[in-house]
């Protein structure tokens, strides 16, 4: 008993420094469902996926190319949201037709069938070209308006998906994330995300709408890394188990790395950064060592451009939250030019007002 | 009136002569001289020939010699103890008693003698008096014992609301009044400082502005209400005073670091301090045992202002820290200035005798290296500096004080908040040091809190004290 007390007294001391591990935890249960009759599982848990009804599944993609594991004794519907507008679903390799209700949504019927894989992708998902993506961050409050944001992304085709270093909300309720994707059916690309500090306060809401809190995929020969910073650090099992390894096996590759909070604050004196700038020298550090090609990052909602670690690195918090005043940028996103194997140079700013 | 300033200096001398008996004086520790009565505690009204009509109000104390009561009087009557040695009172409950002479209930009291031949004004008679010294009412006159059973538990609920609602029970208005004044200042800073943060969308242009005042509106809300705690749970007695200095003071001893994230750390530290004149240089290090973490810091500290050996003081402090972090692959180095003022609150009001409040204010510039990917001294970034601190004095030479620190590039980095707080505060802690026995050796302790924790023993020595103290952080 005494033992157990001084255990328990351990694992509670230890969870004051650890305030985000709950929520990192569940990035292990994201991504899958089952019914009665089957089982369905994104292989690296990037999607949310919930049962609707009796053999009907949602699907919303937190990634571009997604991979599930189905098992079933009868046949399921899923509903396909938040994906790329041409893509392409196949069944151990074959294709299977998917039936468009918008740019990012389809549903698919799935026959019965054991240890099934089903991959979701665009038809040049692996073909190594340059290609277009915007980054948008910190609408909050301001989702009112995000549908302007929305209707001026939608007016370039060149555009291939919209990735976010979150902050999306304000409070992060289910009825602020249900309204958030509500709003992002204006926009004809898919929209991937980490989590921000203001979603924090409900990340079993997040889990549910959009899926896992750090996502890490590959597209056209760039890698990404969507990381959990909301509690102004990175859970150190997160990085060891996850990112990390990311890191080290795509060292050669162009790797974009988005987090919400800022490593450094380039305004010291703010410091809207990590909580400890020994940790955030660290991960400097370590990117630096990757050769990570570009740093992102939110949570500050101006516009800045720097490096870190000798590494490029923006800020762009232009959602339409309350703005950094006195610096003439209000709501803006970035738009990035990549080209598989080169270092990322080409990023620019749209002012939305 | 005249019978009791009379009363007063009378007792004043009896209290001073007690506390001798029972408390030597540090060695060769500078006379104090205050300059004013204010800078005694004491308000314009509050001098020795100030009427008693409001016994509410703070009063001179004794002296700490027992010798004719000419100013200027010294602020620390540490203790009122009774011939038979019985608990002692502390010099409002003197005061108060004096004024209690003459009341019915004297007569029913035992008696002793007290004469004093030496008084300030030549005006003053030698006076005879009958103190019942074993019936003490330890409570002021107008202070019913109700009312200061009830003081701490107004302090802490009440005092939430209104600063020195503690004090004002403990029939003390005038520190009342100052610590609502300064819990006014407080949020009215507060609510510049958070109001301008969020008009200007926390710019960076104007962010030391707004994010300093909202930092000290922060601390001074504590403060005042921490302040009037004490005030009401001690009354004045804690006898605690400013630590004099010592041309040299030396420490060594062990610190812990318990980091999930950069992995614990066991480090020796060694720090070593001396005056030249009003200036003081530091030097410390923290060496890992058995990993490559060292941190190196060199300083120097200029008393600008300020009698530090009754606590109040006004410093500028610049400092240059490298820190090695071998096995994470990155060096820092800052180079910072800091202005540090302590202010011990037996100024504010009696009652709080024994405490003090610090703040600094200060920028720092930070840069850092990546050795393993041959990049030099880069990513440099600005530091705003800023500590509140609250604290007590605790016998002769020592101290226990909690503070808030806005930094967060030291082991304990920020704290751990979640949601909007996250990443915006710095860490807290307690410290705290003492010296005993012949007061050379002593021990220094701190436990910071943030999203490390750090704790630390030191063992101190000190050559003999010669100055005051410089109040600093132990």
């Amino acid at each position: 008993m005494k033992r157990l007390i001084t255990i328990l007294c351990a694992l509670s001391f230890t969870s004051c420094f650890l305030s985000s591990e709950d929520h990192y935890q569940l990035d292990f249960e994201v991504g899958q469902a089952s019914g009665a009759a089957f089982e369905l599982r994104e292989v690296e848990g990037r999607a949310a996926v919930r049962e609707t009804e009796t053999g009907r599944v949602r699907v919303w993609g937190a990634a571009p190319t997604l991979e599930f594991e189905f098992s079933g004794s009868s046949a399921i519907e899923i509903d396909f949201q938040n994906i790329l507008p041409e893509a392409e679903l196949t069944r151990d390799g074959v294709a299977i037709p998917l039936r468009y209700s918008s740019e990012t949504r389809a549903a698919a019927r799935i026959d019965e069938g054991t240890d099934v894989l089903l991959r979701l992708a665009a038809p040049d998902a692996n073909a190594e070209e340059s290609y277009r993506v915007a980054v948008l961050s910190d609408v909050q409050n301001a989702i009112d308006t995000v549908n302007d944001i929305f209707v001026q992304m939608a007016e370039d085709p060149t555009l291939r998906f919209v990735i976010s270093t979150g902050d999306l909300v304000n409070n992060g309720t289910q009825e602020q994330l249900d309204r958030f994707q509500s709003e992002l059916e204006a926009l004809p690309i898919p929209f991937f995300s980490t989590v921000g500090n203001h979603e924090v306060p409900g990340p079993i809401e997040w889990h549910e709408t959009f899926g896992p809190f750090s996502t890490f995929f590959e597209f056209k020969g760039v890698t990404y890394s969507l990381v959990d910073s909301s509690n102004a650090t990175v859970h150190p099992a997160l990085w060891d188990e996850r990112v990390q390894p990311w890191l080290d096996a795509n060292v050669d590759n162009t790797h974009i790395f988005l987090t919400h909070v800022p490593l450094f604050d380039p305004s010291g004196l703010r410091s809207g950064a990590f909580r400890s700038r020994n940790e955030a020298a660290s991960i400097i550090a370590r990117l630096a060592e990757a050769r990570v090609d570009g740093i992102f990052f939110g949570h500050v909602h101006s516009f800045y451009a720097y490096s870190l670690g000798g590494t490029y690195t923006w800020i762009s918090g232009g959602g339409g939250a309350i703005e950094e005043r006195l610096d003439g940028i209000e709501r803006h996103y970035l738009v990035l030019n990549l080209t598989p194997g080169e270092d990322l140079r080409d990023v620019s700013m749209v002012r939305v007002d | 009136m005249l019978r009791s300033a009379h009363v007063f200096l009378l007792l004043s001398v009896l209290f001073a002569g007690s506390a001798l008996a029972q408390s030597p004086p540090p060695e060769s520790v500078e006379p104090e001289i205050p300059d004013s009565p204010e800078d005694e505690g004491l308000g314009p009204e509050q001098n020795a020939e100030t009427p008693a009509e409001d016994p509410t109000e703070p009063r001179s104390e004794s002296t700490a010699e027992p010798q004719p009561v000419t100013p200027p009087l010294e602020s620390e009557p540490a203790s009122l103890a009774d011939p038979d040695g019985l608990p002692a009172e502390n010099a409002s409950d003197a005061t108060s008693l004096a004024e209690n002479l003459g009341s019915p209930r004297q007569a029913e009291a035992q008696h002793a003698v007290l004469t004093s031949e030496h008084v300030a004004e030549s005006s003053f008679e030698e006076v005879t008096l009958e103190v019942p010294h074993l019936q003490l009412d330890p409570l002021p006159p107008v202070c019913s014992p109700t009312r200061r059973a009830l003081a701490p538990i107004v302090a802490l609920t009440v005092g939430a609301f209104v600063s020195g609602a503690g004090q004002y029970t403990l029939c003390d208005p005038a520190a009342g009044r100052r610590l609502i004044g300064a819990r006014v200042v407080s949020l009215g800073s507060l609510f510049l400082g958070g109001g301008g943060l969020v008009m200007t969308g926390a710019s960076r242009k104007t962010i030391p502005i707004f994010a300093g005042l909202a930092i000290f509106g922060i601390g001074g809300t504590l403060f005042t209400y921490l302040a009037d705690v004490y005030g009401a749970l001690t009354a004045g007695a804690n006898a605690g005073r400013p630590a004099p200095s010592s041309t040299l003071e030396l420490a060594a001893g062990y610190r812990f670091v318990h980091d999930v994230r950069l992995g614990d750390l066991h480090a020796a530290h060694l720090r070593a301090r001396t005056w030249f004149g009003t200036t003081r240089l530091n030097a410390e290090a923290d060496i890992a045992l058995g990993g490559d973490n060292q941190r190196l810091s060199l300083g120097i500290r200029q008393r600008l202002a300020g009698n530090p050996g009754r606590g109040n003081a006004f410093d500028i402090q610049s400092g240059l820290t490298f820190h090695r972090y071998g096995e994470h692959s990155f060096h820092s180095l800052v180079l910072e200035v800091n202005a540090i003022g302590r202010l011990h609150l037996e100024t504010i009001g009696r009652n709080m005798r024994g405490s003090f409040v610090e703040g600094q204010l200060g920028l720092g510039y930070q840069g850092f290296a990546y050795p393993n990917v041959d990049r030099g001294l880069s990513d440099f970034n600005s530091l705003l500096l800023a500590v509140v601190r609250y604290g007590v004095y605790i016998g002769e030479s020592g101290e226990v004080s909690a503070f808030y620190n806005h930094r967060r590039d030291r082991f304990a980095g920020g704290l751990a908040l979640d949601g909007v707080a996250a990443g915006n505060f710095g860490h807290i802690g307690l410290e705290g040091r003492g010296f005993f026995g012949n007061g050379r050796f002593g021990l220094a302790g701190h436990l910071h809190y943030g999203s490390a924790l750090t704790f630390g023993l030191n063992l101190l020595y000190r050559t003999q004290p010669d100055r005051p103290e410089e109040g600093a952080t132990p």
